[in-house]
């Protein structure tokens, strides 16, 4: 199995939306040292539909823009399918409504809130503006959720009952979710919280103008002993080696014990091998890894590996990127990237 | 696609298991009734499952001083009873997947967590919000039972299960497992019962699908799944049905409201159909989503009018058994279609009167054997425009 | 009668969210519903119904209720003036 990236989108804390540019004004959005909020664009600007966006929270808002952004760059390819993935999904709103009902005793609540907080409120929203009735899945399984939702459009192109599929990785952060999280001492050892919404159009045919091919990707549990046994029978079900990888684009969050895995397979791995990481741009969230596959997909078809992902190691004619993602130390996943030749 | 039904689990307001909620079923006994539970200023019935959360970990063999949504109990219940229904042994080797779909997550616990917060910086127990994500559930589940292949979660609201038991069968297609647990939850909590209440779109009374004075859904808790795989069971070895065929489409007409005239639930029932290369008049018996509400029966009735013309097949609405239970509703009415199939019977919607008007349309209100059932639609609609099919065939 | 419109109109943008609109671009006789007016809908009318029990102590207990008294500001305002104790 594999599908090219027609076109891609990105709102994170960094300058990504709507330009040319590939992290080379890398800027602190930061709320503060341990928490990344996105840069947003002006949304009256990036969704039109007035009626619908007076509803739309921040989460959504993103998502929904992120979204319309990559389809209108899609070199006129519409989704046949829009798939959703998010771990916490609209938060923001869910709390809302959790608090009107302990503020107002259950009376009298606003159904607004409700509405908004369900997880499929993003990829309903998309589908309403573009018009499409076609499949429309949310995948909301943690460290999983973006990657459930690849593979899935992976299975749809195969399948031949979708060209296009329109994926996307959403979340946002709230200040209860940052209190819980601090609470937790999330960040005691050096992770940060992040948001953002990354969309591809994921194309099972080749065109000149595609930023890259996915090749494959696996999930797996982080207590899988043998983590260079998992990567190596990753590579052979694509039909490679590791030296056949000429860039790992790895998501540590920076909390040592949240990293334990993939620092441990990171340390296994030749040490000419060329690294970046990419997690300290976009901080922790469940689907972090779509940023992860944005800047892969990035890296190869502007062929620089950009300062601001930390390259260790020498990276020239970049053709070929192994993803590595962790999530808490649980939900692992690799995803395979090659330059379109 | 055609993979087959070889275990089956449920827990809800009808039954602990297979057998209870049969039983039930076919002695048109309700679930519906008084919450206990916890106390909300909404006086509604539900279906709610009466073991309380102590009782269900009491019931699984888990420590009763940890902290468990009643989700991930739900959940575990069913899967349990599908897997060991399948007889599948989780450490013989065999690639199994665990693909569950929720719409609360682990709000049951969550909802607590705001309650301690309020006015409190740092109030709440952290033990109550950790599970809130519709993952943990999952995981929870998977950890409990030994699953550890792939693990995935959907939620898109009252569409979830049904999806998730597409998803499994495509796995299986892709030869990316060998056996898939696909089914879905959703416990009772005030997050829900407030909300559908801010909707106006609970019934006061026991709900009354496809019924002209229908005023809206009772909800309900449960959790239903299914065992799956690719390969026709050995003879002797059992085999409930198969999964015929499935489609999901969206709605795209409105955030909450489904269409009138109900195109995507057409576009779901047809294309399931399709998929199945079934032709509509060999459909022997449709369990509607049938939820009660105003907006729903009239469009689910006109889509079914459109797709089957005059010769509507039999269909009812298993809901006022066990309330809409949400999430989990296609993972249970997945499980109801399988019964349907393998001891060849029709649940009754019973609380019928009436026909809408402008439909005309009559759920069948009596238990039927021996009623030649080979083909069952199973359908589920949800928020945001998610509409989806499955269709279940005998072998 | 006027000072209840105008309040409205204010109460209308503040609790629909309507962004792009101000209170006194709201047409009293145009319909809230719709094409042609504001373009309210179905959660919407959940919301006004919030509204009336919120501030001006009416309760209406079936959306469908709703239908002509939500028809447009001038409506509403009559709806509350006639019941309103």
């Amino acid at each position: 199995m594999k599908c090219y990236i027609r076109n891609m989108s990105a709102i994170s804390p960094q300058p990504t939306f709507a330009t040319d540019s590939f992290l080379t004004d890398v800027v602190e959005t930061v709320v503060d040292a341990n928490c990344l909020k996105a840069v947003e664009p002006d949304y009256k600007e990036c969704i039109k539909e007035a009626g619908l966006r007076r509803r739309m929270s921040h989460v959504i808002k993103m998502g929904v823009a992120s979204a319309l952004n990559c389809v209108e760059g899609a070199q006129g390819a519409m989704p046949d399918a829009i798939i959703t993935a998010t771990g916490l999904g609209c938060l923001a709103d869910t709390e809302k409504f959790l608090q009107s009902i302990v503020e107002n005793d259950e009376k009298l609540l606003n159904p607004t809130s409700f509405i908004q907080s369900t997880f499929n409120t993003i990829g309903g929203q998309i589908a309403l503006i573009l018009k499409r009735q076609c499949y429309n899945f949310t995948y909301v399984h943690r460290g999983f959720s973006f990657e459930s939702a690849v593979l899935d459009a992976m299975m749809q192109l195969e399948e031949g009952d979708a060209s296009n599929v329109l994926v996307g990785g959403i979340d946002e952060v709230t200040d209860t979710e940052y209190r819980v999280m601090e609470r937790m001492g999330f960040w005691r050892s050096g992770a940060k919280m992040g948001e953002g919404a990354q969309f591809f159009m994921l194309s099972s045919t080749v065109s000149s103008q595609d930023v890259a091919q996915i090749s494959g990707l696996c999930t797996f549990l982080a207590d899988t002993s043998d983590y260079s046994q998992k990567v190596q029978s990753f590579l052979a079900s694509c039909g490679m080696t590791l030296a056949d990888v000429d860039l790992v684009l790895s998501g540590e969050c920076g909390d040592a014990k949240m990293d334990a895995s993939l620092l441990s397979w990171k340390a296994s791995i030749p040490a000419n091998m060329p690294t970046a990481t990419f997690k300290h741009l976009c901080g922790e969230y469940q689907t972090a890894s779509s940023f992860g596959v944005w800047c892969a997909a990035n890296i190869l078809k502007n062929q620089m590996v950009p300062s601001a992902l930390r390259p260790v190691g020498k990276s020239d004619n970049v053709r070929r990127i192994l993803v590595f993602n962790s999530y808490r130390n649980k939900n692992c996943s690799l995803f395979l990237l090659e330059k379109v030749e | 696609m055609g993979s087959y039904v070889v275990g089956i689990g449920v827990i809800s307001a009808i039954g602990n298991n297979v057998e209870e909620n049969f039983d039930s079923l076919v002695s048109k006994r309700t679930g519906i009734g008084a919450l206990t539970h916890f106390s909300t200023s909404h006086d509604v019935p539900v279906g709610q499952i009466d073991l309380t959360n102590d009782e269900l970990k009491e019931m699984l063999g888990l420590p009763k001083a940890k902290t468990y949504s009643r989700t991930a109990l739900l959940g575990m219940v069913a899967v349990k009873e599908a897997l060991r229904d399948a007889g599948i042994d989780v450490h013989a080797g065999l690639r199994i997947g665990l693909i569950s779909s929720t719409s609360a997550g682990g709000m049951d616990l969550s909802e607590n967590f705001y309650v301690e917060m309020k006015g409190k910086k740092d109030g709440g127990r952290l033990r109550n919000v950790v599970s809130h994500d519709c993952g943990d559930s999952t995981e929870q589940i998977a950890s409990a039972l030994g699953i550890n292949g792939f693990l995935s979660t959907i939620s898109t609201a009252c569409s979830s299960s049904a999806n998730a038991l597409m998803l499994a069968d495509r796995l299986l297609n892709h030869d990316q497992l060998d056996v898939v647990v696909a089914g879905g939850i959703d416990p009772l909590c005030k997050f829900t019962i407030n909300g559908f209440s801010s909707l106006m779109i609970l019934d006061k009374e026991l709900c009354r699908p496809f019924d002209a004075t229908r005023a809206g859904l009772n909800l309900g808790e449960a959790a239903g799944f299914v065992v799956l795989q690719r390969n026709k069971p050995a003879d002797g070895k059992k085999c409930y049905c198969r999964l015929a065929g499935y489609a999901n489409a969206n709605d795209a007409f409105h955030q909450t409201a489904t269409s009138p005239d109900g195109d995507g639930p057409l576009l779901a029932m047809s294309g399931a159909l399709k998929k199945a290369g079934i032709r509509p008049e060999e459909v022997d018996y449709v369990n509607v989503h049938g939820t009660g509400t105003g907006n729903n029966d009239q469009s689910e009735g006109t889509a079914m009018k459109r797709l089957f013309g005059e010769n509507v097949p039999r269909f009812s609405s298993t809901k006022v058994y066990t309330g809409h239970t949400l999430g989990a509703a296609g993972g249970i009415e997945a499980v109801y279609s399988a019964l349907a199939i393998s001891r060849d019977v029709i649940f009754p919607t019973f609380n019928f009167k009436n026909p809408i008007e402008e439909l005309a349309m009559k759920p069948e209100t009596e238990v039927i054997r021996n009623a030649g059932i080979k083909v069952v639609m199973s359908n589920s609609f949800g928020f945001g425009g998610n509409v989806s099919s499955l269709v279940f065939s005998a072998e | 009668m006027e000072e209840l419109i105008s309040n409205l109109k204010v109460q209308l943008v503040e609790s629909l969210n309507l962004e792009d609109v101000t209170p006194a671009e709201i047409d009293t006789e145009a319909p809230l519903f719709g094409d042609g007016g504001l373009g309210l809908d179905s959660i919407d009318a959940l919301e006004i119904i919030i509204l009336l029990e919120k501030h001006y102590g009416l309760h209406i207990g079936d959306p469908k209720e709703g239908k002509n008294i939500f028809y447009s500001v001038r409506t509403l305002a009559e709806y509350i003036t006639a019941n309103q104790k």
